[in-house]
């Protein structure tokens, strides 16, 4: 018996590094095909099926724009503007394995995909989000999220799609961005003087959309 | 122990000073992947639902390196109640001092996307020798080799079916859930400590002596099955059991032939949550004297249950594991001989014909900024009156004949980095060996045994 066990674990062996070989080529010829299974095999571990991630730790990447997630990977290749904790823990090193080409198609094979359904909350809190995000809040000079994120919060270009986003971790990032962890001029700006409610409820808002 | 606790701070402030914060519980794993150690760990070595896929996947994740090597090292300060026998000899060795105890090399990495694996080699600074004397000693520890396939979904966007082989030596060393015992609380033990008469097979007795290549599926991260079969870790799998005393009767345990293992988990994952109700089994026949291997054997059956439940967010995590094991012990070999007036060689004299032992561990742990950790753990062992295997005897014996051991664990962690655990533990034994005041016959309390461990466990 032991003998069958022996020749089935060389046998597999050799299947792997035949495998292996195949899915190396592969990556050269065709990035897309590439990045598909880098999703499949690895991204979705965390950012779930097709970029719907299940744990709030972890962004929905589905639907998100193209352009925003090429700066975002090359951002934490580049292990600079992402220097929040969670960046360092999960992402540098791993975006750090891909090249240019299959960080492309990544971003291609994410856009394409279908966006997650939103996820209710508590009413109050969702129409005081969509307040601030619609409107601002003009006597504190805070600007709408709407007119860069747009009114449907889908964003454009490279600026990111919000709608639907873990409410967590929408939170997560506004504080990053406000302590300068993730250096972002610009919402830095914007978001510096938003109090902890004001951030709930527009992540709660979000998270509905 | 306050003394102890200075010498280990100042040892962890200046480990801490010298390290980077790139490193995790197998820290090769952690560079291959790039990742941090929080990735694939609660707290070092209990997984994340991340860290059982990257186990699952066979640790093929990331890019091969180069040197895969990894290393560790513990040290620490044991305390035990009463350290001395009804004679007034000391029973463990070396407590109230700061102590080396261990000190492991790790290679561990993938070879391809589909190959990958890693094999532990740990010196042992305080191990206790047949005379009794604490001495240098170092052999193979928790090995797990793995080849792996994927099927992904028809929409190709995630893994359908997650398979493949392992080759391993300790029964469920390959498991991902933190419930079972190879990687079960509490996750290091004090390098000598008094050890209750009795454990089940399942429970780390057979560990760095078997062979054990198995199969497994996990399919859509939510049904997990697996079987295994074990052998004695000899011939072309010896390398598997390095540093094992075979050659003395009674130092490890044979067995025969093939021996069955399975393992079937259910998973759900949601929000920040994570929950795996399970169930394992192990059925194997065993030599009654490992340097008599044309003996009749004796079999042992065991069936346990268990659960997990995680919850992991920033900055506050919870984590619940529980298991029930069951044994059956058919003494079809030792009982005969026992009752004919003479046990085969160093092997069991059980007074009746089949036993049972069972163990139950309850654990509950919390962490803050996986940085502070706190766990409180209950654990017991009742089973059959035998006082063939369990007789009267100073410390190790039990007047009444019963294995029966409860008790409680507490353990207080602080991680300074993420590869650097600092950590105080109490075992608080509530029965010992089948009774609370003089469970051995000689006057020993279950309490006499309580015990506290203060350790620095660095990985790197």
């Amino acid at each position: 018996m032991s003998i069958v066990l022996r020749m089935c674990s060389v046998a597999a062996l050799g299947l792997a590094a035949v495998a292996s070989a195949n899915a190396a080529k592969t990556a050269e010829a065709n990035p897309d095909a590439a990045a598909m299974q880098l999703a499949a095999r690895v991204c979705s571990n965390c950012h779930g099926p097709g970029g719907n991630s299940v744990s709030p730790l972890f962004p929905k990447l589905a639907a998100q724009q193209e352009t925003y997630l090429v700066a975002q990977i090359e951002a934490f290749k580049a292990k600079r503007t992402r220097g929040e904790p969670e960046a360092h823990e999960y992402m540098h090193g791993m975006a750090a394995l891909i090249d240019t080409a299959t960080v492309d198609a990544l971003a291609r094979y994410y856009a394409r995909q279908k966006a997650p359904p939103g996820q209710g909350g508590d009413p109050a809190l969702i129409a005081k989000g969509q307040q601030l995000f619609q409107q601002g809040a003009p006597e504190r000079q805070i600007v709408p999220c709407a007119s860069c994120h747009g009114a449907s919060a889908g964003g454009n270009g490279a600026i990111p799609r919000l709608a639907g986003q873990h409410a967590e971790y929408i939170t997560h990032q506004i504080k990053a961005i406000q302590a300068r962890l993730r250096d972002s001029p610009v919402m830095y700006g914007i978001v510096q003087k938003l109090e902890p409610e004001d951030i709930k409820a527009v992540a709660v808002y979000l998270q509905s959309l | 122990m306050f003394r102890s606790l200075g010498r280990i701070a100042v040892l962890a402030s200046l480990l801490g000073l010298a390290i980077s914060h790139s490193a995790g519980a197998v820290p090769a794993f952690a560079r291959q992947t790039g990742q941090a150690c929080v990735a694939c760990h609660v707290s070092f070595p209990e997984l994340t639902p991340y860290g059982r896929l990257f186990k699952l996947s066979g640790y093929t994740i990331g890019s091969r390196l180069t040197l895969p090597l990894a290393f560790m090292v513990q040290a620490g300060d044991t305390g035990v109640r009463k350290n001395r026998d009804d004679q007034g000899a000391q029973i463990v060795p070396k407590t109230h001092s700061t102590q080396v105890s261990s000190a492991s090399l790790f290679v561990a990495g993938k070879i391809n996307d589909n190959v990958g694996g890693w094999i532990q080699w740990t010196y042992n600074n305080l191990y206790v020798n047949d005379a009794g004397k604490t001495v240098g000693h170092s052999g193979i520890d928790n090995t797990d080799l793995r080849v792996v396939g994927r099927q992904t979904d028809a929409e190709g966007t995630s893994i359908r079916w997650l398979y493949g082989l392992t080759i391993h030596n300790s029964p469920t060393v390959q498991d991902v859930w933190n419930s079972t015992p190879a990687f079960g609380f509490p996750f290091t033990l004090p390098p000598n400590m008094i050890s209750p008469v009795a454990a089940t097979m399942l429970d780390g007795t057979l560990a760095q002596q078997v062979a054990g290549v198995g199969g497994y599926v996990f399919w859509n991260r939510s049904l997990y099955f697996e079987l295994t079969g074990y052998r004695t870790a000899d011939g072309i799998f010896s390398p598997l059991r390095a540093g094992q005393d075979v050659h003395t009767p009674g130092g490890v345990h044979r067995l025969a032939g093939l021996n069955p293992y399975w393992r079937l988990a259910w998973n759900r994952e949601w929000g920040s949550n994570s929950l795996m109700l399970g169930a394992y089994g192990l059925r194997v026949r065993v030599y009654p004297d490992n340097t008599l291997p044309f003996t009749p054997t004796d079999r042992y059956t065991d069936i346990a249950v268990d659960a997990q439940y995680q919850y992991i967010t920033d900055p506050h995590t919870f984590a619940l594991q529980a298991t029930r094991i069951h044994e059956r012990q058919s003494y079809l070999a030792s009982f005969p001989a026992s009752e004919a007036g003479a046990a085969i060689g160093a092997g069991p004299a059980p007074a009746n014909p089949r036993d049972t032992l069972n163990t139950s561990r309850l654990k509950a742990t919390y962490y803050f900024r996986r940085r502070y950790g706190v766990t409180l753990s209950w654990f017991s062992t009742t089973g059959s009156s035998d006082s063939g295997l369990y007789a009267p005897g100073s410390v190790d014996g039990s007047l009444s004949g019963k294995p029966d051991t409860n008790g409680y664990i507490t353990e207080f962690d602080y991680l300074p980095v993420q590869n650097l655990r600092l950590m105080l533990q109490y075992y608080d034994y509530r029965k010992f060996n089948g009774g609370r005041a003089n469970y051995d016959g000689s006057g020993r309390s279950a309490k006499d045994n309580n015990t506290w461990f203060l350790n620095l466990w660095f990985v790197y």
